[in-house]
């Protein structure tokens, strides 16, 4: 007989033990089943987060700078540039390519040493070994967060005194190459080696030579890039030309060449009447972004940036540097996201887990930063995602009273799994903002239904009605017995 | 002993769980005993199935871990402090032992003979077909619910017999214990009804017969609602409608014969013959309705069993385990032994003597025999009726030749006591075999017969333990193979990267391998996986497949979208392991062409021998696919390119990696660990136009 | 039509001499449980008619209700069979009432477990 009550146990026990609860869980129990099964008591979090070497401490406001030239005495062409980069806050350092221990010098333990690289390169280069290392580290460099600002020119051809010098030392092809294999690592594919740019009609007024100074003032507007309503003229450039990608989504220009420019071998003269190719979108100056919001600008002009182009009449050649150096080295159009916070309407702070059909809020605080320091974004277009494999929702937040508070409200949908947030907001000339936070959505446990369904009361009435028959048949026969 | 003979595995390996299934039973328990019956029931597991997340709570046979709760806590109540590892791994023979009770009340209600039920006793406790199921550490649903199915049976013989509402009761409720513990527990329903069918059949249904199945019925579909996994199934499913169909027949039979009583002839002639064809006829319309419209539907499962060929032609996921696969006759043979040769006599016996109890067990047999014929997963059922039939056959022998082989004057007695006894045809009184015996065998071959029968029962233990020590007792977790000095190794590639998992990923972290693997890694690597066992939703696991079947750069998309932080495969190349993730990767293909057309199981075959083969004349399509370059990534190194496992050279020795990065390779290369790398940071580099 | 007719009357004058046999024969006891079992069945027929209309929206609900009633009927009927056929049995009727109750009563709590 004692075997037979084990059925019954097994069947009735488990209908109180939901009632009494044998475990005697205290009531917040989703975080202890998230403590137990995690071993951890790290919350939302996916991946590990990353780790900031100790320069980017004051990347804002007082930046640690590389500057590499080649040959060093190109430091005194360059002094106005790099004096407008010290009263930005930069703290300066000039090392030749040569040194060997340039390359060794962007990484000092494996950490990144140095906020931003400017590299000015010029004939004669350095050989294409030592370009190859000088790159290499480069690449590594940006990949590990740090900016570039690289300008280069095809051939001496253009000497600071604008005299032709047709001996000019030109890039050997291994160098050249070098180059180039650098260039298309950040997107940009260069003219030929030995070729510059021309142009008949848009070239600076104190050019009597081939026409190689020309003006652009194709640049790139609406943009923390540069200011372009503020620019006073058109930008002077002698150099080479490049092209991008249509493609590749990282990468933008910053200043175009006007479409009468056109490339041609340097030793041409400018009577040959040789046309050369006649590109159609010529990029004198652009940028990559990469997926870490490391910048890479990329000049084919090293005179833009030199004393004598930034003396020169109508042209914007010295607020268009500082704005494209400051903007390269993350000291304007940069994002950072703080107080993400997302809780049940009613409730303050986030939950484990989430249930279908609730109501949840979400709010983010987005910073820009201007003259060094943080200010609410004004964007109006952030949008965040409620993804599982798919978005399910896409919401515009909305930014209350312009306070850099970014709020929605929504209801979670009808199907659980495990969801997340993400912000994905990529606008050009700013950093990316991407950022992917966890909230599970639960089913509804078997109390959350509603407990009593109106249009079930007829089968209620029935089941009482029931029991109640069968109660009262059951005195009756008694009785009658 | 039934207990001891189960504790191979413990002693020669460690007290730990076996398999797969198992692993997730022991989770469920843990969570269980950790957080209450409330949190378990409302579980929302997070950690397997992602993204989708699996609703735990309500989509598994609770019995299992509700009985291993109940256990753990009881012990903790007297102050025996068990850890609940140790409650699951023992479970088990625990069990079997109280199984093997079950299996001598059946037998002794079914023939009313208490030796045939001691012989049942003994032949379930060890037979192996059951014991393969149940050792210790193979904490499965099996092991409760055989149980559950003898003691159920049980219980409603007794109930047939007795005729009590209060029994039919109780036989639901041992029913209930079963829906919650196996799936299986269709079986029950479907044997009971076909049961009552040829009960009406062969004309000897009374008014015990009604109201117990009745009863029964009523009370064991309210009871199948209750448990979440089954819900409205109990009543729409097409594997219940045996038992709604045959209540129908039930009621109107009886109501037939109550009217008989009350109407004079014609009018019955006349009644019947307007109610037949239209009750008849409307119940075959409301059936081929449901089934056409498909309101009501077989499960795959079901479905394979009734016709072998159905998984294989449309659900490869079925097919695709190894338990599916029909029988072959020594697997009869090694896991029944003389069971085999005396189950026949049992059921003859049965069909000879017809009580209710031994048209139960005959039925139960054949019924039984049939579905093991179909998967060898179903040998364990058939392993009680074996037992059950083979006890009642050879009590049957035993009897007979000790009636010979005892002196004459109490063979007299015996002839006299059965003449007198038969006719009341109480059941406990049988004692020979049909008639009193005419024959004259001479008392020497009955001794002979005696001992012949002894000594196979004795050849039937030794078989048992053999079979328990070596066929079934090893842990798939832990391997051992013996050395070329019949040293023993040990491989426990399984359990070392599980735990480097465990400690050296994120916890959050997301991994992706064949979901033959997925709930011993959330179980003991306690990290979120994308497929596991449970096979509940075939286009993830088809995504899964095409994951592992595309080229590198194709199925980096797939483990972006669905946030993989590591890729783990099995490999057996090195330690000589067969079940490795190469030797199933065309079920990984056949899955994943089912729902993405794309992948055919043609590409992936040698263009030479049109056969499968890792070697130098692979196609292209295999030698580019992840799985490929996973398992045989630097495997050049350690063996100079020759797979023990499938004994080939590989074909491509160097393999390159764009998206993945090797993270853990175990000792015996067993289990192998990829990290995903994140998206180029600079994007692909460019290709430049000029050559200068 | 007179065909129809034919039948029909048959089967009343049928139901008439079967409703005859069936009060000389029942004791009054089990007329009470048949009294019972038809007031089962109508709540039971009502409750799918509910249901055909308003739609099978809280299936639970429905299957709980129905079986309840449904399910007691069935109890009856089994209670009603024991108590005409005594000797088949063997149990008196004050036991094949105390098992009919408690039967019930497991039916009841399960089917309000069922019920939400």
């Amino acid at each position: 007989m004692a075997l037979f009550t084990l059925p019954l146990l097994v069947a009735v026990i488990p209908c109180v033990l939901c009632t009494t609860d044998l475990a005697k869980a205290p009531p917040l129990v989703d975080e202890r089943i998230k403590e137990a099964l995690l071993g951890t008591s790290v919350r939302n979090e996916v991946t590990a987060p990353e780790v900031r070497p100790a320069v980017d401490d004051h990347k804002y406001d007082n930046p640690r700078t590389l500057v590499v030239l080649d040959p060093i005495e190109m430091k005194d062409s360059f002094t106005r540039f790099f004096k407008q980069m010290e009263a930005a806050g930069h703290r300066l350092a000039y090392r030749k390519v040569r040194d060997s221990d340039v390359d060794k010098e962007m990484f000092r333990h494996g950490e990144r040493a140095f906020n931003n690289v400017v590299l000015f390169l010029r004939a004669p280069f350095p050989s294409s070994d030592a370009l190859r290392s000088l790159f290499g580290q480069l690449l590594s460099f940006m990949d590990d967060g740090g900016n570039l600002l690289i300008a280069t020119g095809a051939s001496v051809q253009g000497n600071s005194d604008g005299s032709g010098d047709d001996t000019a030392a030109v890039a050997s092809s291994a160098q050249w190459k070098e180059l180039r294999t650098f260039a298309n690592e950040l997107g940009m594919d260069l003219d030929r080696r030995g070729w510059v740019l021309r142009d008949h009609f848009a070239f600076h007024g104190s050019d009597e030579g081939q026409h190689s100074m020309i003006t652009s003032d194709k640049i790139l507007r609406s943009t923390p890039v540069v200011d372009d309503k503020a620019l006073g003229g058109p930008v002077a450039y002698r150099g080479v030309g490049h092209w991008l990608s249509p493609s590749n989504s990282l990468t933008f220009s910053i200043l175009r060449a006007s479409p009468t420019t056109y490339s041609a071998p340097a030793s041409v003269e400018e009577d040959a009447g040789y046309r050369g190719d006649k590109q159609e979108n010529t990029f004198l100056v652009s940028a990559m972004q990469a997926h870490n919001s490391a910048r890479a600008v990329f000049s084919g002009s090293l005179d833009m940036f030199s004393d004598e182009f930034f003396l020169l009449s109508n042209v914007s050649n010295s607020q268009f540097c500082g704005q494209l150096a400051a903007w390269t080295c993350h000291q304007t159009g940069v994002l950072r996201s703080i107080n993400l916070r997302h809780h049940k309407y009613d409730e303050e702070s986030a939950p484990y887990m989430y249930r279908i059909m609730d109501n949840i809020t979400f709010s983010i605080d987005i910073q820009e930063i201007k003259q060094g320091k943080w200010v609410a974004y004004m964007g109006d277009d952030v949008q965040v995602e409620f993804v599982m494999l798919d978005p399910y929702l896409r919401l515009f937040l909305d930014n209350k009273a312009s306070s850099g508070t970014f709020t929605t409200n929504f209801k979670a949908p009808d199907h659980w799994g495990v969801f997340k947030f993400v912000i994905d907001h990529r606008r050009q000339g700013y950093t990316f903002l991407h950022i992917e936070e966890q909230a599970p959505l639960r089913n509804f446990k078997h109390d959350d239904y509603a407990r009593f369904i109106w249009c079930a009361f007829p089968y209620y009435g029935s089941v009482f009605s029931t029991i109640a028959a069968v109660v009262g048949f059951s005195f009756i026969f008694l009785s009658s017995a | 002993m039934s207990f001891f003979i189960r504790l191979f595995a413990v002693i020669r390996f460690e007290s730990v769980i076996h398999e797969f299934d198992p692993y997730f039973n022991f989770r469920t328990t843990r969570f269980l005993s950790r957080e209450g019956y409330y949190e378990f029931w409302n579980w929302f597991d997070e950690g397997s199935w992602y993204p989708l997340g699996r609703v735990i709570g309500q989509t598994l046979y609770p019995g299992l871990m509700t009985t291993s709760y109940l256990i753990f806590h009881a012990l903790h109540f007297f102050g025996i402090m068990i850890d609940i590892k140790d409650v699951c791994v023992f479970l088990a023979p625990l069990f079997s032992g109280c199984a093997a009770m079950a299996s001598y009340l059946f037998t002794k209600e079914v023939t009313g003979r208490s030796e045939a039920g001691l012989l049942g006793a003994v032949f379930l406790g060890i037979a192996p077909s059951y014991l393969s199921r149940s050792v210790a550490g193979s904490y499965d649903n099996e092991g409760v619910a055989i149980f559950a199915l003898v003691f159920s049976f049980y219980v409603f013989v007794k109930a047939i017999h007795t005729g009590t509402m209060l029994w039919g009761m109780l036989a639901a409720l041992a029913y209930f214990y079963m829906v919650s513990a196996w799936g299986g527990y269709v079986f029950i329903t479907n044997t009971v009804s076909i049961y009552m069918v040829a009960m009406t059949l062969l004309g000897r249904v009374t008014g015990r017969h009604f109201v117990v199945f009745c009863t029964w019925y009523i009370i064991g579909t309210m009871l199948c609602l209750n448990i979440p996994f089954v819900n409205f199934q109990a009543v729409t499913s097409s594997e219940h409608m045996a038992s709604h169909g045959v209540f129908l027949m039930l009621l109107a039979y009886m109501a037939s014969q109550y009217l008989r009583d009350l109407i004079p002839r014609e009018g019955i002639k006349f009644l019947v013959r307007v109610l037949v064809v239209g009750v008849v006829g409307a119940f075959l319309l409301l059936f081929s309705y449901l089934t056409i419209t498909g309101k009501s539907r077989w499960s795959g499962r079901s479905m394979t069993l009734l016709d072998p060929t159905y998984a294989s032609k449309y659900i490869p996921i079925i097919a695709s385990v190894s338990e599916h696969q029909p029988t072959t006759w020594s697997a009869y043979i090694l896991d029944l032994h003389i069971l085999i040769l005396l189950a026949p006599i049992g059921l003859l016996v049965c069909f000879k003597h017809m009580t209710d109890g031994m048209v139960f067990a005959g039925l139960y047999g054949i019924l039984s025999v049939y579905f093991s014929g179909v998967m060898i997963r179903l040998m364990l059922v058939l392993a009680p009726a074996a037992a059950v039939l083979a006890a009642i056959g050879l009590s049957w022998l035993l009897s007979a030749f000790v009636t010979y082989a005892k002196s004459p004057t109490a063979l007299q007695k015996a002839k006299l006591k059965a003449k007198g006894s038969r006719a009341g045809a109480s059941l406990s009184s049988f004692m020979s075999f049909g008639e009193a015996p005419t024959g004259n065998m001479s008392r020497t071959l009955a001794l002979l017969g005696l001992g012949f029968l002894l000594y196979c029962t004795v050849k039937y233990v030794a078989h048992c333990t053999w079979t328990s020590s070596v066929a079934y007792s090893h842990p798939s977790i832990v391997l051992a193979h013996r050395g070329r000095d019949g040293a023993r190794h040990i491989q426990d590639d399984f359990r070392e990267a599980y735990y480097w998992l465990r400690q050296n990923t994120y916890p959050r972290s997301r991994i992706m391998s064949w979901w033959d693997y997925g709930y011993q890694i959330t179980t003991m690597g306690n990290r979120t996986v994308l497929v596991d066992n449970n096979t509940w939703n075939n286009t993830h696991i088809a995504t899964v497949g095409l994951a592992w079947a595309s080229k590198e750069e194709d199925a980096y998309p797939i483990l972006l979208k669905h946030d993989v932080d590591y890729v783990l495969v099995v490999f057996g190349g090195v330690a000589r392991y067969q079940s490795d993730d190469i030797n199933k990767f065309l079920w990984m293909i056949r899955i994943a062409s089912g729902v993405y057309p794309r992948v055919q199981e043609a590409d992936f075959m040698s263009p030479t021998t049109r056969g499968y083969s890792v070697g130098k004349d692979a196609s292209q399509t295999m030698i580019n696919s992840l799985m490929y370059k996973c398992c045989y990534y630097r495997f050049a190194e350690i063996s100079r390119g020759f797979d023990y496992a499938r004994n080939s050279e590989i074909g491509k020795k160097d393999v390159t990696f764009k998206h993945l990065e090797e993270a853990f390779t175990s000792q015996n290369w067993i289990v192998r660990i990829y990290k995903v790398l994140k998206p180029p940071n600079r994007g692909t580099k460019l290709k430049s136009r000029s050559s200068d | 039509m007179k065909a129809l007719s034919g039948f029909v009357s048959t089967l009343t004058d049928i139901a008439k001499s079967g409703f005859q046999q069936y009060k000389k024969v029942t004791p009054d006891r089990v007329k009470l449980l048949d009294l019972l079992v038809i007031f089962l069945g109508y709540t039971a027929v009502v409750q799918l008619l509910y249901c055909f209309i308003v739609g099978s929206f809280p299936f639970n609900s429905f299957l709980s209700g129905f079986i309840c009633c449904v399910g007691s009927m069935t109890l009856t009927i089994g209670l009603r069979v024991q108590l005409m056929d005594p000797e088949e049995f063997k149990i008196t009727a004050e036991r094949a009432f105390a098992d009919y109750l408690v039967c019930n009563l497991v039916l009841f709590l399960t089917v309000i477990n069922f019920l939400g």
